[in-house]
């Protein structure tokens, strides 16, 4: 492996981020729509035009045509990379990559999915002859439930993880939600609430799940260059990583460790030449509580084995060490089914000071840390104010 | 199971709808099922036709998934008909892979072979489903799990022979598949603790 990525350090910037114009049940809103309501809330935030976006990427099948169709825009570079929920941060190393390379200049990544309602959503994947048919489903898989699940499982065996540490999880990243007016629940979690909450595969509890909703987010990433005459301060993209081991969840390597993040994360320290103690807000993909606490091993900031006694004690929680997901995650803000553009987009607004009474005070470094498929991908992305 | 997929491709079935004939009840089976996913989401009124009639065949009624084996992937399917556990083996690196397919996912060599399984393992992890998954194999709770083959490889499986308690299912506890005939057409290797 060449050490020349780390020329792509700082050399681009996200300049617009946004939401869809509401989160939550939106059953009047097609899929397309709320990505259109991303990318224009995005491209205004940034004050750009829609003519100034040369480069689009989104995920999706059949997305990256679907959506420049919808928008009226004719991109010279297109990025539909799918590979689960955090592709959205793979989507800024590729528009980062592309831009230095001269490729585009300034690109759209957009989101949108009727995560809920089901509204003008693409077909089912896999037909009965797929190798997850044949090999999964067959048993009764409940898609990420089970999945994510079997990490957790087995981590319970080798250190003794338990499900209080499970849920100290979802009671801090509920006070976050708590200071968010955008975040869907928002009344005060108990660790017995969640506890006591019904089995949907144990050892995850109902509360241990993430929400499901409909919404939108995009961002736009831009050379650093073009970012320094733009509407909002940039927040300098230092380093990136991303990574595959599996699609289908019994072919992991491990199921006491999250490869492909390990891989993922080790890159984007690499590249951004930050240690983990320079990280002031962290944004980890919380598909399942289990997953956020797997990331911190995978991402160096507790050993392996050490991401229960880590979260104890509501260290996540605001007023907490170690301030994480602080929009209120995927747990209790909002979690369309691709989450991975929502760490991004609070992380540039921690990153500006735009948070509001969750603001984490004097945030300059963050990090957004994504999960595709079932802890088959993995994607992270180290963001500054400051080059 | 051999005769599913080549019936399936080979001949055209019509739509299920009420009043068609159906030749046989396994044949009626697995149009059922293929039906009911192919019109998953455009034609709710066809997945109840297929429903209602697969309720009046055969009890007791196995309603989960029924897969399709592709041509790498049907010497496994047929195996499991014999109550055979087949895996692939490399003959350049002598590992054991799953699931199947004509390279070694370890060294990409494509001298590869068929060999039974001894049928014994670990259990490695599961989870204990409580929800019902939209074609469940076994009424919930039931075990969904990752077993470790003594050969190497893992799969995921169900154990069945325990009840469902995090209790009785200590992680690594040894395990051996028994072959489940849950329909004329399909054979599914599950486990069971060895020492239960």
């Amino acid at each position: 492996m060449s050490a020349d990525f780390r020329k792509l350090r700082g050399s681009a910037a996200i300049v617009g981020v946004a939401e869809s114009d509401q989160l939550g049940r939106l059953p009047h809103k097609s899929s397309l729509q709320l990505h259109m309501e991303a990318a224009h809330n995005a491209l205004a935030d940034a004050g750009l035009k829609k003519s100034d976006v040369d480069a689009v990427f989104t995920s999706g099948r059949n997305m990256a045509a679907d959506v420049p169709e919808y928008l009226g825009i004719r991109p010279r570079f297109v990025g539909g990379t799918q590979v689960g929920g955090c592709s959205f941060i793979l989507h800024v190393e590729h528009a980062m990559a592309a831009i230095h390379a001269g490729l585009c200049e300034v690109a759209l990544i957009t989101h949108g999915e009727s995560g809920a309602s089901r509204i003008a959503m693409p077909a089912p994947r896999w037909g009965d002859d797929s190798t997850n048919n044949q090999f999964e489903l067959v048993y009764g898989t409940l898609g990420p439930a089970s999945g994510y699940g079997l990490m957790a499982r087995r981590h319970m065996h080798e250190f003794g993880t338990t499900s209080e540490q499970l849920a100290e999880v979802a009671v801090a990243t509920r006070k976050w939600a708590a200071l968010n007016p955008r975040a869907m629940y928002r009344d005060p979690l108990t660790l017995d609430d969640v506890l006591r909450s019904r089995f949907i595969a144990w050892p995850f509890h109902l509360l241990d799940c993430c929400l499901v909703t409909d919404g939108g987010g995009a961002a736009i990433v831009t050379s650093t260059e073009r970012a320094r005459d733009l509407a909002k301060k940039p927040v300098y993209i230092l380093g990136t990583g991303e990574s595959t081991t599996h699609m289908i969840v019994s072919q992991m390597p491990s199921f006491d460790q999250w490869d492909a993040a390990i891989e993922s994360g080790k890159r984007a320290f690499q590249m951004a030449g930050v240690k983990q103690s320079d990280i002031d807000v962290a944004q980890l993909y919380d598909a399942f509580t289990v997953v956020p606490m797997l990331a911190l091993e995978a991402l160096g900031f507790c050993k392996k084995g050490e991401s229960g006694p880590f979260v104890a004690g509501q260290r996540t929680a605001p007023g907490g060490a170690f301030p994480m997901n602080t929009n209120g995650g995927g747990l209790s803000y909002t979690h369309t089914g691709m989450y991975g553009i929502f760490t991004i987009i609070e992380a540039v607004r921690q990153l500006r000071g735009e948070c509001g009474e969750r603001q984490v005070k004097d945030a300059k470094t963050a990090i957004c840390h994504g999960t595709g498929g079932q802890w088959s991908a993995a994607a992270t992305l180290i963001c500054s104010t400051e080059r | 199971m051999s005769s599913v997929p080549s019936s399936v491709k080979g001949v055209h079935y019509p739509r299920l709808r009420p009043g068609v004939k159906i030749a046989t009840e396994t044949t009626a089976k697995v149009v059922c099922r293929l039906e009911t996913h192919r019109h998953l989401n455009n034609d709710h009124a066809t997945i109840k036709t297929a429903e209602e009639r697969f309720d009046h065949m055969s009890t007791p009624q196995y309603t989960g998934p029924i897969p399709i084996p592709t041509p790498e992937t049907k010497p496994f399917w047929d195996g499991a008909k014999q109550h055979q556990l087949m895996i692939q083996r490399c003959r350049s690196c002598k590992q054991h892979y799953f699931y199947p397919r004509p390279l070694c996912p370890h060294c990409l060599s494509r001298e590869v072979e068929w060999v039974e399984a001894t049928g014994r393992g670990k259990l490695h992890t599961y989870v204990i489903n409580h929800r019902a998954p939209r074609q469940p194999p076994i009424p919930p709770p039931f075990i969904l799990a990752i077993v470790e083959l003594d050969e190497g490889p893992r799969m995921m499986t169900n154990v069945v022979g325990t009840d469902p308690d995090p209790a009785k299912l200590p992680c690594d506890a040894p395990v051996e598949v028994v072959f489940d005939d849950v329909t004329p057409e399909l054979t599914l290797p599950r486990f069971r603790l060895v020492n239960a």
